[in-house]
């Protein structure tokens, strides 16, 4: 298993993969910057990447951006053998991560959360979900549903409830 | 103003995406309060949803009774220890073990709000007092005077959580190490005693101590100062054996080893403490070494230098001490009055693989703490990482200064997210 997947990262740098998102909008990228969401490695080793990869759940703004991410991060996985080219960009790379994240919108961020889940991009769903975390962290939830645009869809009788059920993390 | 906003797709947040949100929620307010947003996150985020998710990160028991987080921010108790008629207590997991001026031991779950009728904050344990154990034990009478009550036991634990098991079990050690008593929590039962003076002895070394106590697998353990390892098989009968019931011995005691070392050369004394955790189905006794010049009461005169870990080895009841290098996934919360291992964390900020977080060796000095001067109640705490052997700060410089400021000595508390 271990020794298919180095094959298709090494053979695989040259070959290109088209994807396809929601609106049609095509992108062309090599294996290597592909299969990185698991999803699409998986389909490449399955060899039915012929025709394209069409994503219908996946727009296309959020998959320039997922596609800009691979491309970024594609030098991860091939100089993995190569520790003086991998250390080079590690500065460059954790400089585009968080400007990536801290620049993202709500409603791109949970659209780019919902990408990365489907398409399986476990560096890309951690950082994604690790904004949520932070976005999260020692907030009220009046201050959470405020961030989120979320309504508060209890009933005065649900929430007195909840804080009663653990009253010591509610300040009233 | 929020029918201006265009609806928002977070609440729709799939549960699964939830649950790796709450991964990276280390602290329980902000778990609890997630969940508290809508009705969406509150069945998304439920802890029943996520079993695999590690437990919060730890919180510290003040000796006052009070607690707070690992930033030193308070946390408000709706159920704080009573001043009235309580005459000592222990940090025991997520709750607090109350020793009462009449004798009669409890357990109190200081978060457990009043008004709730689920839970009541207080469980008597009426078969664990001291009137049992003082009878069971055969000498009546060693307790003398109210206030030695506060240090009549030195360690609790409970064979399961108290709210969430039909028949937890609590067993505590009683202070000298001479006694160990288990009792049911929410049943009649005998309580059962295994002394230390009953133990067989080695010639030449003063009586058996217990150095720690730890539930696993249904049976307690008992490790004794020279690290042998006593086992009473609690099964089904739970403890409705009679008192003194027999305990085996599955690990020899080791004459070689003692809890004082003084290096031949250099005349420099090292103390060795020995503590009992369950980790993830492996019984370790972990050995702490620390330098001490004197043997200083409140222990400030210690400084930790390591640790080693061995997992208990046992087959056909004959077993031995075999040592690790690492953890797992685990990692191990020490102190004197409550340990605990935990899964690691998996964010930056949470709880680190092998590593083992240590606290100051004395907990209970309350004569130096109410007339001060006070010795540094963090003065010997740290992170040991088993990886490395280096010893790192428990907490922040800024936060460790906010603590030492409380002037109290400090344990862990563990709250539950369940």
């Amino acid at each position: 298993m271990a020794a298919a997947a180095a094959e298709a990262t090494t053979d695989g740098g040259g070959k290109m993969i088209i994807l396809i998102s929601a609106d049609g909008k095509r992108f062309e990228v090599t294996e290597a910057v592909a299969s990185q969401s698991q999803l699409i490695s998986n389909m490449i080793e399955d060899d039915c990447t012929e025709n394209g990869v069409r994503l219908p759940n996946v727009d296309g703004d959020i998959l320039t951006m997922v596609v800009d991410y691979c491309n970024m991060h594609a030098g991860d996985a091939a100089a993995a053998g190569d520790t003086m080219k991998a250390s080079s960009t590690e500065e460059e790379l954790k400089k585009f991560d968080a400007e990536l994240v801290q620049a993202l919108e709500n409603p791109v961020l949970f659209k780019l959360i919902l990408a990365a889940n489907f398409l399986n991009i476990k560096s890309l769903l951690d950082m994604t979900c690790q904004r949520v975390a932070d976005m999260m962290s020692g907030k009220t939830p009046e201050q959470m549903r405020e961030t989120f645009s979320i309504e508060n869809d209890f009933t005065p009788e649900e929430e007195a409830a909840i804080r009663q059920e653990n009253a010591w993390a509610f300040d009233d | 103003m929020a029918a201006a906003q265009p609806p928002s797709p977070w609440g729709d947040l799939p549960a699964d995406l939830l649950g790796l949100v709450l991964l990276r929620l280390p602290s329980l307010p902000d778990r609890v309060r997630l969940r508290a947003v809508c009705r969406s996150w509150r069945a998304g985020a439920a802890w029943g949803r996520h079993p695999r998710l590690p437990p919060p990160l730890p919180w510290l028991a003040l000796r006052d009774g009070g607690l707070v987080d690992l930033d030193g921010e308070p946390i408000r108790c709706p159920t704080p220890i009573p001043r009235h008629g309580v005459v000592g207590h222990l940090a025991v997991d997520n709750l607090a073990f109350l020793i009462h001026r009449d004798g009669g031991c409890s357990l109190l779950n200081p978060l457990s709000s009043s008004a709730s009728a689920a839970t009541a904050a207080i469980t008597p344990l009426p078969w664990l007092n001291l009137a049992a154990v003082d009878g069971a034990i055969g000498q009546p009478g060693v307790f003398i005077g109210i206030g030695a009550y506060v240090n009549v036991y030195s360690k609790s634990v409970l064979s399961s959580p108290l709210d969430s098991s039909p028949d937890p079990l609590v067993a505590v050690v009683t202070s000298g190490g001479r006694h160990v008593a288990v009792a049911p929590c929410k049943r009649r039962g005998v309580v059962t005693i295994v002394s230390g003076l009953m133990a067989p002895q080695i010639p030449g070394l003063n009586p058996t101590r217990f150095s720690d106590i730890a539930f696993l697998g249904g049976n307690l353990y008992t490790l004794t100062n020279a690290e042998g390892l006593l086992v009473l098989d609690l099964g089904s009968n739970g403890v409705d054996d009679p008192p003194n019931a027999s305990h085996r011995r599955c690990i020899a005691d080791d004459p070689n080893q003692h809890e004082y070392y003084i290096d031949g050369s250099t005349k420099n004394k090292s103390l060795v403490l020995r503590y009992l955790v369950g980790s993830n189905g492996r019984l370790l006794m972990v050995r702490r070494w620390m330098n001490c010049r004197q043997q200083y009461y409140a222990g400030d005169m210690d400084k930790t230098r390591g640790f080693e870990v061995f997992a208990a080895v046992i087959s056909d009841g004959h077993g031995q001490w075999v040592k690790v290098d690492s953890l797992g996934d685990q990692a191990i919360f020490l102190s004197s009055e409550c340990s605990k291992s935990v899964t690691a964390s998996q964010c930056a900020d949470g709880i680190q693989q092998d590593c083992i977080y240590f606290m100051h060796r004395i907990y209970d000095n309350p004569t130096k703490e109410c007339h001060g001067p006070c010795v540094d109640p963090l003065g010997d705490s740290g992170v040991y990482n088993m990886r490395d052997g280096t010893i790192n700060l428990l907490r922040p410089r800024a936060v460790m200064s906010e603590l030492r400021w409380k002037r109290q000595y400090l344990t862990w508390f563990f709250p539950s997210d369940e």
